[in-house]
């Protein structure tokens, strides 16, 4: 999976980011292709190629054609043949990348025919990898509209997750990282502390402060990862609670 | 799906699997993602107590605009700040729409349910549409830690801003009420809370309408858990916030918005806010009672006892009628002495008629007196207006007196002006009553008392202040009247005002239209006996020669005001100097050391500086303005606190001694004289059977005043204690008192017009023939206040206390001097010397400040001294020292220039004179005294420019043959200078024929040295630069032959041109004088050479041992060969272009044991940073030159004393500086001799250090280098090094 770069000072307010955010620049630049432009909507694609397999997939197709398929689907994106028409669904990405799914599923059922696969494509398969990934994707007591969602939201999640356990390496505290990520989710109470404040040596009430603090963290990343897929600040809220708001 | 992959989350029951979020639950995670987690309480509460809150900080404007929505707004200027926010305008881009945009900072702790709430209500709000609400354009974050709220730009000030400046008068209230209320109830009614009424939020446009601002959405941030809402934070802002605002949980309805109401009501009418327990508003302030209802019910604390609609409220406000003529006067608890009271209005519909028109009661004196030029003096001299045409621009908030003390029943004051000028009647008892015409939009009279605030009359819009109008007051009859422009507007009677000042007042207007502008004031007295003139009575004529007339008369003047010195002064406060008759002991008090006492300084003669002071007597408490008799045995002074003090005040306390050197007898309490409350100043007469004194007690004209006490004996208690009556004391303050010498006259300070331009005048008062004193104000250049003063017997010195521009920065003490009207006067700090006022330091000695060009001293500060050295000078030198002199062989008075002074001799006294003055603090440790250099002296005598500035004195002698110190004639003319001239010759027809060579055509009245100053003056006013002594410079005359020096000048024993001209050098050798050798000194700055160890080292030369001389026969053997080779083989350094760059640290032995005494050493070298070139003679004791600054810039040389090898001489270290001439790319050279018992060294042929008895008896040469390494540049290279044996002497 993709590696994201660490933006170092990411927790910066004052930092105008929406400028550089991927999708932004995408749906900024429409059907006009631009250097810039390529290689934010790359990234978007390597990123979340995994939701759209496991979209195509969860709509019954084989695992060979769902490779196709996405292959098919990312290639429209990259030539922007996608671009005209999904104007109201531009804010986000997921929903932009929903849509032309549904299009191209649309165009494919109707004519049949595979398109050709662009050499330029940059988006490569492990095909071992994703099929497993999402045979293990939690697929019951969802409804199949959530299920994209879902899977989206977890891919996100594991970005936002590599970026925090980045952000912690950088300043050379992975030991605190890996001690503290147990405690990400758990609310195990101070009991579980114990043994591992002895590791990292803080104090009980310390490292309460600092998985508090890490899960802030966590959730910045969360936030960062969602900017990326959204063209306009007043998106992000809608999104995180689309995404995470159960 | 394997089923061996999955489990379950234990939190909620989700399936996880380890490949998808690293076995994380996704659901959980989720929850982290979108929600703030909690902490455990505790460490809440723990962190919290540790972390420090960070102020926050406002974004700069540029950071905001992109924050927000791109394109959307652009962000101009910053409007204000609170504590969680900030507003900033913009405008709206696309429509062109000014917008105020608030931004506040998102608390992070709060979840979004908050930011979900938010947005609802800024969209509820967005929907109000209401004239008097601001609306709401726009909202959302402005990143991810700020909340915007754009809303339309309201034009106007804020009700905060208006009850601050003035305050809102009852009908104005009224109005501003009923459009808030109706704003609020349709809010309320759309259900929107407020939540922060406060009147910051009221805006007040142009046009009367008000603007509510802030709706709700500032509010939503409460307080986090364990915290409480602290002033700037949510929950409103809490001087107006309902009670239920701050408890936790309790829904806050519309109800809280009218608690607001309440309390903003009550702030606007009364100005404050209700505390505690608050008095109804009526009470406060003369208002209609209803508003108190409206207030009580509003204030309720429980919501439901509440006044719960804001129409209900608008519905009260309309019974409420405010009082007519827009008045408000503000009721303080104290009755006042104005019961009495009556104003009856006049105000009419006012209409600005001709001046020519005026009305049956104006004042038609027979004459008025024009004060107007009094006005522009003290205008000028307080610097509170200046002339423009004919007028008087006030430029400042003023007011001063016009007339002094009056009867009020028969005077008028009349003015004529335009803009805003009052005149007033300045009562005993501070009581104002005053007619003025505002500047502001309503013209309106008004009478005011400092106990009251004014009583406004409207005028209404037809009076214009930017026009000029003419203001007339009168007190006559028992009634005051006021009259604009001829027309009666005013009058009122009131039994208490019997007396004061008539003062004229200006305010500035803002509004440069209408400027005020005095064109004419005049006053006069209407019916009643005439009004005596201002205070100088033409008859009285001052005794000649009493101290009146020493203070009074035109052929004295006063000297400027100078600072005391830093000798004296320290940085606490010093006060209440007092001067014993001879002027010779200085007595004051100080508060240095963190208390109070008194100290004494002592000082030869007048002309001298006071010499360091010393604490005289324990005096317990903190006492204060000492007073001792002539025979120095009785001593007065007041001391609040001290024994047997009468309450908190400042009693009057006595000592006494038995003759002046017996330690002072007991504190003694003058307890028949001290009442309880402030005596102060005491003064004693001569016999010490008088006592004067200032006191607050009552018995006399108000306020401080002068009094008297006196005694049979000295032993016996003071009694009779009288007021000195109404011709000296007046209902204005009289203080700081000082009894002259001749026991009779007073001096003392009153202070003049309290208020905005207050100052101190120094008054002086003569007991006349029947009773009563003439006073009369001292014609002093001074301005400020003036504390303490204390005349010298002889009244030609006045010294006293001022916190002054220059000094400590506090209280110092300063002095001013009355000397005859043409006397050059000298000052006593060099910084303030000038050829007019040259400075004199503790010997008498003058110097001026001659500018200098070219050569090291270039544009630096230099004074010279005016005279040569006199003989008075150098003596106090030769007997502090015990330095050889030896007279002159002919007579000379004390003030003949010194002469057999060599040039060691003159090096020794400016060192000497250095230290001395340092230490009485004339000079700082940045100045020192020294030769002057030639180039200086060139410049002194006005050749400075012509000649070529690098040479050396031997180089430029000889050059201009023409010029001369005293012009272009020869022989001189008669008053150039003292020279050998025809006096000298024996009488014609004496045996034998003499064969002096004098000048011919030329005589002078002295046949050897002349009194310092007989001639004219040169041109930077120095005297006997040509002839008297010759004067030594400071350099060696020719830059090869170190063996002599250069005098310049001319000499009484001159007598040829070519010696005559100004550039003309003689040289010599420095260690002889001869009868026409003399001193110059010049003080200089810079720390100069270190001065401690060369005087404690230098011992008086005894005769029969001559100093040593630099050792310029010395037959050198040139050892740079073998030193050479001793660096080669150690590889210490490397040879190039013979030079030997020594790059290692370490000690060369150069020739072991010699036997002492008849050796010199002579390198020369190429200084570096930090590199010691030490010549050691032995290796106890060592010489080194060390480079001490990184720049290279001074060089010292160092004597070492080895401690391990218990050197007894003991040299101490010191440096010398040498100043910028040391250049560190050039040869210098270094002597080291030992010579009998002297050790002495020599850097470039200048003896830097003379060492006497206990040379070491053996040891060896060597040479000492440290490491250059240390410091970048540094170098160290020797080029000869050479050992001579010396013969001894």
């Amino acid at each position: 999976m993709a590696m994201l770069e660490v933006k170092k000072g990411s927790h910066d307010a004052s930092r105008a980011r929406f400028d550089t955010t991927r999708w932004s620049l995408v749906a900024a630049a429409g059907c006009e292709r631009s250097q810039v432009a390529d290689e934010a909507l790359n990234e978007l694609c390597h990123a979340y190629w995994r939701p759209i397999y496991a979209e195509i997939r969860r709509r019954g197709h084989s695992t060979a054609d769902a490779q196709d398929l996405a292959q098919q689907l990312f290639a429209r994106m990259l030539r922007r043949e996608a671009f005209g028409t999904a104007d109201r669904e531009k804010g986000r990405f997921r929903s932009f990348l929903l849509g032309a799914l549904d299009h191209l599923l649309i165009d494919v059922l109707r004519s049949k025919q595979a398109q050709k696969r662009d050499d330029a494509l940059l988006v490569r398969f492990v095909e071992d990898e994703s099929e497993s990934w999402f045979q293990r994707l939690p697929a019951h007591g969802v409804t199949p509209a959530e299920a994209f969602d879902q899977t989206w939201a977890v891919v996100l999640m594991d970005r936002a997750l590599a970026a925090l356990r980045a952000e912690y390496a950088d300043s050379g505290r992975e030991a605190v990282f890996a001690a503290l990520e147990p405690f990400l989710t758990a609310d195990s109470g101070e009991d579980g502390y114990s043994s591992v404040c002895a590791q990292i040596g803080l104090t009980p009430q310390a490292f309460a402060v600092a998985v508090h603090r890490m899960r802030r963290r966590f959730r910045h990343c969360v936030r960062e990862q969602v900017e990326m897929t959204v063209a306009d600040p007043s998106e992000v809220d809608a999104e995180m609670r689309h995404l995470f708001g159960i | 799906m394997n089923a061996a992959d999955t489990t379950t989350c234990l939190t909620c029951g989700t399936p996880i699997s380890a490949e998808v979020l690293g076995g994380k639950c996704p659901a959980c995670l989720k929850k982290v993602a979108l929600a703030e987690p909690t902490l455990p309480e505790d460490t809440i509460r723990a962190s919290r107590m540790t972390r420090r809150q960070p102020s926050w900080e406002p974004p700069l404007i540029e950071d905001v605009a992109a924050l927000l929505p791109r394109g959307f707004y652009t962000v101009e200027g910053f409007i204000g700040r609170g504590g969680m926010g900030a507003v900033y305008k913009g405008t709206q881009t696309v429509l062109k729409r000014p917008v105020a945009i608030k931004i506040m900072r998102q608390d992070q702790a709060v979840d979004a349910e908050f930011r979900l709430r938010f947005l609802r209500e800024a969209q509820m709000l967005a929907r109000l549409s209401h004239p008097g609400i601001v609306n709401v354009i726009d909202c959302g974050e402005a990143g991810p830690d700020m909340l915007f709220i754009a809303m339309e730009f309201v034009d106007g000030a804020n009700l905060m801003d208006v009850i601050r400046s003035g305050g809102v008068s009852e009908a104005r209230a009224l109005k501003i009420m009923k459009q808030v209320c109706e704003a609020l109830q349709f809010a309320h009614t759309h259900g929107i809370v407020h939540r922060d009424i406060k009147p910051s939020n009221i805006i007040l446009m142009r046009d009367g309408r008000i603007k509510l601002a802030d709706f709700g959405l500032a509010t939503q941030m409460e307080p986090e858990e364990g915290e409480e809402a602290n002033a700037d934070h949510a929950a409103g802002t809490p001087a107006y916030a309902a009670p239920e605002q701050f408890a936790a949980g309790q829904s806050v309805d519309q109800r809280a918005d009218i608690y607001s109401l309440g309390v903003m009501i009550y702030q606007m009418l009364t100005g404050e806010l209700p505390h505690g327990d608050w008095k109804p508003p009526s009470q406060a302030v003369a208002i209609d009672p209803a508003w108190d209802k409206i207030i009580s019910q509003a204030l309720q604390p429980l919501p439901q006892d509440r006044l719960s609609a804001a129409e209900a409220m608008q519905e009260m406000l309309s019974r409420i009628s405010p009082l007519s003529g827009e008045q408000i006067r503000r009721r303080k608890a104290r009755p006042l002495m104005l019961a009495a009271l009556l104003v009856s209005l006049a105000v009419i519909g006012w209409l600005v008629m001709g001046k020519s028109s005026r009305d049956k009661n104006y004042p038609s004196p027979k004459s008025w007196t024009d004060t107007t030029p009094e006005l522009r003096a003290t205008a000028a001299r307080y610097h509170f207006g200046q002339m423009r045409d004919q007028r008087l621009d006030i430029l400042e908030d003023a007011f001063f007196d016009i007339a002094d003390r009056r009867e009020f029943s028969d005077v008028a004051v009349r003015v004529t002006c335009t803009g805003c000028v009052w005149l007033g009647l300045r009562g005993t008892l501070n009581q104002y009553y005053v007619g003025y015409v505002r500047p502001d939009g309503d013209a309106s009279i008004s009478i005011t008392n400092s106990e009251t605030e004014p009583v406004k009359f409207a005028l209404g819009k037809s009076h214009d202040p930017a026009k000029e109008y003419e203001l007339v007051f009168a007190a006559q009859g028992g009634k005051t009247r006021l009259w604009l422009d001829g027309r009666e507007i005013l009058s009122f009677e009131d039994a208490s005002l019997k007396q004061g000042r008539i003062c004229l007042g200006a305010i500035v207007s803002p509004d440069p239209k209408v400027r005020a502008s005095i064109l004419r004031l005049e006053y006069a007295t209407l019916g009643g006996a005439p009004q005596p003139e201002p205070p100088q009575r033409p008859d009285f004529k001052p005794a000649p020669g009493s101290i009146a007339d020493v203070l009074t008369s035109p052929e004295f003047k006063w000297t400027a005001p100078e600072n005391l010195g830093p000798g004296i002064n320290a940085e606490g406060k010093d006060a209440s100097p007092h001067l014993s008759p001879d002027s010779l002991i200085l007595t004051f008090a100080s508060e240095r050391n963190q208390s109070r006492r008194f100290y004494e300084c002592l000082r030869d003669h007048t002309d001298a500086a006071f010499g360091a002071p010393r604490e005289i007597s324990e005096v317990g408490g903190w006492p204060c303005t000492p007073w001792i008799t002539p025979d120095r045995r009785t001593l007065v002074y007041m001391n609040p606190g001290g024994p047997g003090n009468k309450g908190s005040s400042q009693d009057l306390y006595m000592r006494q001694r038995a003759a002046e050197k017996a330690p002072w007898g007991p504190v003694v309490n003058l307890d028949s004289v001290n009442y309880l409350g402030h005596d102060q100043s005491p003064c004693l007469s001569s016999d010490g059977l008088t006592l004067y004194f200032g006191s607050l007690r009552s018995g006399g004209q108000g306020g401080h005043d002068m009094w008297k006490a006196t005694r049979k004996t000295l032993d016996a208690p003071f009694g009779g204690i009288t007021n000195l009556g109404p011709t000296i004391n007046t209902w204005i303050q009289e203080r700081d008192m000082h009894l002259c010498s001749d026991d009779r006259t007073l001096l003392f300070v009153r202070q003049h017009n309290e208020g905005t331009v207050s100052t101190s005048v120094l008054h002086m008062a003569v007991p006349g023939v029947s009773g009563g004193y003439h006073v009369q104000p001292l014609d002093v250049p001074f301005q400020g206040m003036m504390v303490d003063p204390c005349l010298s017997h002889d009244g030609r010195a006045l010294l006293f206390a001022w916190k002054g521009p220059t000094g400590s920065g506090d209280l110092d003490l300063w002095q001013m001097r009355r000397v005859p009207k043409d006397e050059v006067v000298t000052t006593t700090q060099p910084a303030l010397a000038t050829v007019e006022t040259p400075f004199a330091n503790t010997l008498g000695m003058r110097f001026v400040p001659v500018p200098v060009t070219g050569g090291d001293t270039d544009r630096q500060r230099v004074l010279f001294g005016v005279w040569e050295t006199r003989v008075q000078d150098y003596a106090v030198f030769v007997k502090a020292t015990g330095r050889a002199w030896q007279p002159a062989p002919f007579e000379q008075g004390p003030t003949h220039p010194a002469v057999n002074v060599s040039w060691d001799d003159a090096q020794a006294f400016c060192r000497w004179l250095t230290v001395r003055e340092r230490k009485s603090g004339t000079i700082s440790e940045n100045e020192h005294y020294r030769l002057p250099l030639d180039r200086e002296w060139s410049c002194a005598v006005g050749i400075g420019e012509l000649e070529p500035p690098t040479a050396t004195p031997w180089g430029k002698h000889g050059g201009l043959p023409d010029v001369f110190p005293w012009g272009l004639e020869w022989p001189p003319p008669a008053d150039a200078g003292n020279f050998r001239g025809e006096e000298c010759l024996p009488p014609p027809g004496a045996t034998p024929a003499s064969t002096l060579v004098v000048i011919r055509g030329r005589r002078d009245p002295f046949i050897h040295t002349a009194p310092v100053g007989s001639f004219a003056p040169g041109p930077c006013g120095l005297l006997d630069l040509s002839g008297n002594a010759s004067e030594w410079c400071e350099e060696w005359h020719h830059p090869e032959r170190r063996d002599v020096r250069a005098l310049r000048g001319g000499d009484h024993l001159l007598n040829d041109g070519d010696h005559a001209t100004a550039a003309a050098r003689v040289a010599s050798p420095p260690e002889t004088g001869y009868s026409a050798t003399g001193v110059r000194v010049v003080l200089g700055q810079g720390a100069g050479p270190d001065l401690k160890a060369l005087l404690e080292h230098v011992p008086a030369v005894k005769p029969s041992a001559p100093p040593p001389a630099y050792p310029w026969s010395a037959q050198w053997t040139d050892i740079t060969g073998s030193f050479k080779k001793q660096v080669l083989d150690g590889a210490w350094g490397t040879v190039e272009d013979d030079l030997i760059h020594i790059t290692t640290a370490g000690l060369r032995p150069l020739e072991n044991n010699r036997v002492f005494g008849d050796v010199a050493l002579r390198v020369v070298f190429q200084g570096c940073l930090k590199a010691n070139v030490r010549c050691l003679h032995s290796l106890r004791c060592v010489a080194a030159v060390e480079h001490v600054t990184d720049s290279g810039e001074l060089i010292a040389a160092v004597f070492r004393k080895d401690e391990k090898l218990g050197l007894a001489t003991g040299f101490p270290v010191f440096k010398l500086p040498l100043g910028r001439e040391f250049d560190l790319q050039k040869d210098h050279e270094l002597v080291v001799s030992v010579v009998g018992t002297h050790l002495s060294v020599w850097l470039d042929g200048r003896l830097i250090h003379v060492t006497d008895g206990a040379a070491p008896a053996s040891g060896s040469l060597a040479l000492t280098f440290q490491p250059p390494a240390l410091l970048s540049g540094a170098i160290a290279r020797v080029r000869k090094v050479e050992y001579a044996e010396l013969k001894q002497p």
